[in-house]
């Protein structure tokens, strides 16, 4: 962790501002944009209706009595609360203001429905700053929940590729070729513990519409991968058996490049959609398709670097000096692999978040409803005339980008003048 | 040269069977059943009609036609004991092997309704009917023709740039044109051709250019001669021409610059400064040679880039190409078509990535000599 502060505290603030004002965007989204007011006093009692779930909110009247009306219906300005705040954005991305929807220009006249139901002009504070959409809804609003959405797709894919790739990477660089003895017996045992894996998590319509029904998604991935792991695990047992338990060497370096070439010649961006094409549309599945389909750059980057480092004079004498194999990875060589590893994630990042907001755009990937950068722009191609669904969402992708592949640069830059 | 080249083949072997399991794979995992939207999509009015007997011998027929009542692969497992029983014995494997399966079927064909994979039949589209890999073909040249364009027009801008930038680094052009490179690799693609056509080829705003289509509607007058369409066409392409070329020119800009900053370190530099000549010859002679090296590699960084980064872009100013069909077959669920663009591409991506391996052992002499490893 104190590692991870000082790799941070290298790079120049001018590098970190933006990004982290966009994290900053992305976590006080709720505080930044609401329809509900924030803060509310009446009658000495504080309550905090935009983090309530509740779909009424109460009202106190003069005469000692309280109401409830419902959050959506309710007109704040008729009421007379000791303290009211609202959000700066008035306004969540989702429930639309029908009296200004059509595409509302940020420049034109806009329009609310008096209490009597006459159309009055729209008061200042609860103006559409960024114009709104076919539907009404406010794109300000839309941006700042849509960088929430983004970042969380940007992070969370970039953690998927890295955990995939530095795993990958780390094996074949620190095992390579001709280090890895398996007993035969284990290769052996895992071929043949796959099929049963497979029936036990998957495969078998008995188990699965019987008492193993409710097992979830996750724990069958888990039983399908941990089985076949068990001949590894169990390996030094296996290893006293004489014959198939003979130890050879695994080239686990061949295999896992050859993996990654293969990776790397599938069309990436294609592969993409037609994954997401197949498989359902939500949040959860863009990160796990993005993540699971950017690994590979991450995996040769982490090879090469432990390559060059378990040359390294450091590493020799970490191990002249008697320290466990585990120690001196986690230690001396992973942390320093890391380093180089981290400019490829902060330009990932950038990438995920461009592919996520180009599905988006064509209309893919997302589920119906979800307010995103991309979205939004789907929004504007429709009708060329708002141009305001254009060019604010796109700032706001350029915007991260940009300062994304800025830091990038910037940290590469710093570690190539003094490599570690 | 030779051995390598043949091994440098051979590896092309396992990839391509990669891609044709994966899209077996994805076509298999896609959710409906393909009988029912064959049945209800080109023929609507045989679906109500008929007794439910009718219907069902209808699909049964189908279904065998297809081959979908054949195992799935070559092997095959089953549990020892039928599932109804449950127990440890349904858990115990029983290998299985098939000769005649779906995935055979599916790269060789089965004799008379399908020629299969190898052949290059991909299926039937749902939406249409019509052989997937048709409807592809037709329009593959588009798609080709704007990634070629693309790519031959940022290579000529990027090379000059990326040179004159990387040999002196730290001066006034280098970093006019970091900013400036970086600046276009950032921006995003498709949010710059939606922002070109709102302006120029918005009849509201400037209307210079026609917003979509690669010909006119209408199509070409009658005895127009060839020249003269193409200076029909030329306005079509202008945007889309654009938006292609500027994110690829800045990818191998930056790359160039960077590769030939790196260059500018090395010893065999240093000697021919050492030995007295001017700097001019120094860069000319021995850094652009070298450098021009990796650009070749490059190609096949941008050229799979350029192809599938086309879906976007093609979905917007409406040319015909693969990234259009996908992008209508995603909107049809038409799986066969989606995956068949996928098996397209991917190939194409591949003969790109031996054809550039191939050149640059040509033009490298090292790297034939020695066995052929990832480059870090």
């Amino acid at each position: 962790m104190r590692g991870l502060l000082k790799h941070i505290q290298v790079i120049k603030k001018q590098f970190l501002i933006i990004p982290a004002a966009y994290l900053l965007v992305a976590l006080l989204a709720p505080v930044l944009a609401n329809r509900d007011p924030l803060i509310l006093v009446q009658a000495g009692q504080w309550s905090f209706p935009s983090f309530s779930n509740s779909p009424y909110v109460e009202i106190f009247r003069p005469e000692g009595e309280f109401e409830q009306i419902r959050k959506d219906v309710i007109n704040w300005s008729e009421q007379e609360p000791d303290f009211i705040l609202f959000a700066p954005v008035r306004y969540d991305p989702e429930p639309s203001d029908l009296q200004n929807s059509n595409y509302v220009s940020p420049f034109e006249k806009q329009y609310a429905q008096s209490s009597r139901g006459h159309q009055v002009s729209l008061p200042w504070s609860k103006r559409h700053w960024l114009g709104t959409t076919k539907t009404g809804s406010d794109v300000l609003s839309g941006i700042i929940y849509g960088t929430r959405y983004d970042l969380m797709i940007g992070l969370g894919a970039v953690l998927i590729a890295a955990v995939i790739g530095i795993a990958a990477g780390v094996i074949s660089g620190y095992f390579g070729d001709r280090s890895l003895r398996m007993p035969l017996l284990s290769l052996l045992l895992c071929l043949l513990l796959i099929p049963v894996s497979w029936l036990a998590s998957f495969g078998n319509v008995s188990v699965v519409h019987g008492e193993i029904a409710s097992l979830s998604f996750l724990i069958r991935l888990l039983i399908l991968f941990l089985i076949p792991l068990l001949p590894f695990i169990f390996y030094k047992f296996l290893g006293n058996i004489p014959f198939p338990g003979r130890k050879m060497y695994f080239p686990v370096d061949s295999i896992i490049s050859r993996g990654i070439e293969i990776f790397l010649s599938l069309p990436r961006l294609v592969l993409i959609i037609t994954l997401a094409a197949v498989m359902k549309p939500s949040a959860w599945n863009i990160i796990i398709i993005i993540g699971c389909t950017s690994w590979t750059e991450i995996a040769r980057l982490i090879r090469a670097e432990v390559l060059k480092l378990r040359t390294q004079s450091f590493v020799d004498s970490a191990r002249v000096a008697g320290f466990p194999a585990l120690r001196i990875f986690f230690r001396h060589i992973l942390p320093n692999a890391l380093i180089p590893a981290s400019v490829v994630m902060v330009f990932a990042i950038a990438v995920a978040i461009l592919t996520e907001a180009g599905l988006s755009f064509l209309g893919i990937g997302v589920p119906y409803g979800t307010v995103t950068w991309g979205t939004l722009l789907f929004d504007g191609k429709e009708n060329f005339s708002a141009w305001w669904l254009v060019l604010f969402p796109g700032i706001a992708i350029f915007g991260l980008v940009w300062s994304l592949n800025n830091m990038g640069d910037h940290i590469r830059s710093i570690y190539s003048r003094n490599p570690a | 040269m030779t051995s390598y080249l043949f091994r440098r083949i051979l590896s092309f072997i396992p990839t391509l069977l990669a891609v044709i399991l994966a899209s077996f794979l994805l076509l298999k995992l896609s959710p409906g059943d393909p009988v029912e939207r064959i049945i209800g999509s080109a023929m609507p009015d045989e679906k109500g009609a008929g007794s439910a007997a009718m219907q069902e011998q209808t699909r049964s027929d189908w279904r065998h036609r297809l081959g979908l009542d054949l195992p799935v692969f070559y092997i095959s497992i089953k549990p020892w004991s039928p599932a109804s029983e449950g127990g440890v014995k349904s858990l115990i494997p029983v290998l299985k092997i098939n000769p005649d399966n779906q995935f055979h079927r599916y790269l060789f064909g089965n004799g008379n309704f399908s020629a299969g994979l190898l052949h290059g039949d991909f299926g039937m589209s749902y939406a249409t009917r019509q052989p997937a890999g048709e409807l592809i073909y037709d329009r593959i040249g588009w798609s080709l023709f704007f990634t070629l364009l693309s790519v031959v027009l940022a290579y000529l801008i990027a090379i000059p740039i990326g040179l004159k930038a990387g040999s002196n680094p730290g001066s006034p052009f280098a970093r006019r044109s970091d900013l400036v490179l970086t600046f276009l690799f950032s921006l995003p693609a498709f949010w710059v051709a939606t922002l070109l056509l709102m302006t120029f080829c918005n009849p509201d705003v400037i209307h210079l250019l026609p917003a979509s289509g690669v010909k006119p509607v209408g199509g070409y007058p009658e005895g127009m001669p060839f020249l003269q369409r193409i200076l029909k066409t030329i306005p079509y392409l202008i945007v889309p021409t654009i938006c292609y070329t500027y994110s690829s020119l800045a990818f191998v800009s930056r790359t160039l610059q960077v590769t030939i900053t790196d260059l500018m370190k090395e010893d065999y530099i240093r000697t021919a400064r050492a030995k007295g000549l001017p700097e001019k010859l120094v860069v000319k002679k021995h850094a652009y040679r070298n450098a021009l090296l990796p650009v070749i590699t490059l190609f096949t960084g941008v050229f799979p880039f350029a192809l599938s980064g086309s879906v976007i872009l093609e979905t917007i100013f409406s040319i015909p190409g693969m990234g259009y069909t996908i992008y209508q077959s995603v909107a049809d669920q038409d799986y066969p078509v989606i995956i068949a663009v996928f098996t397209i591409t991917g190939v194409i991506t591949m003969a790109g990535f031996l054809i550039s391996d191939i050149l640059y052992a040509l033009a490298d002499p090292r790297i034939s000599l020695y066995r052929k490893k990832i480059p870090a």
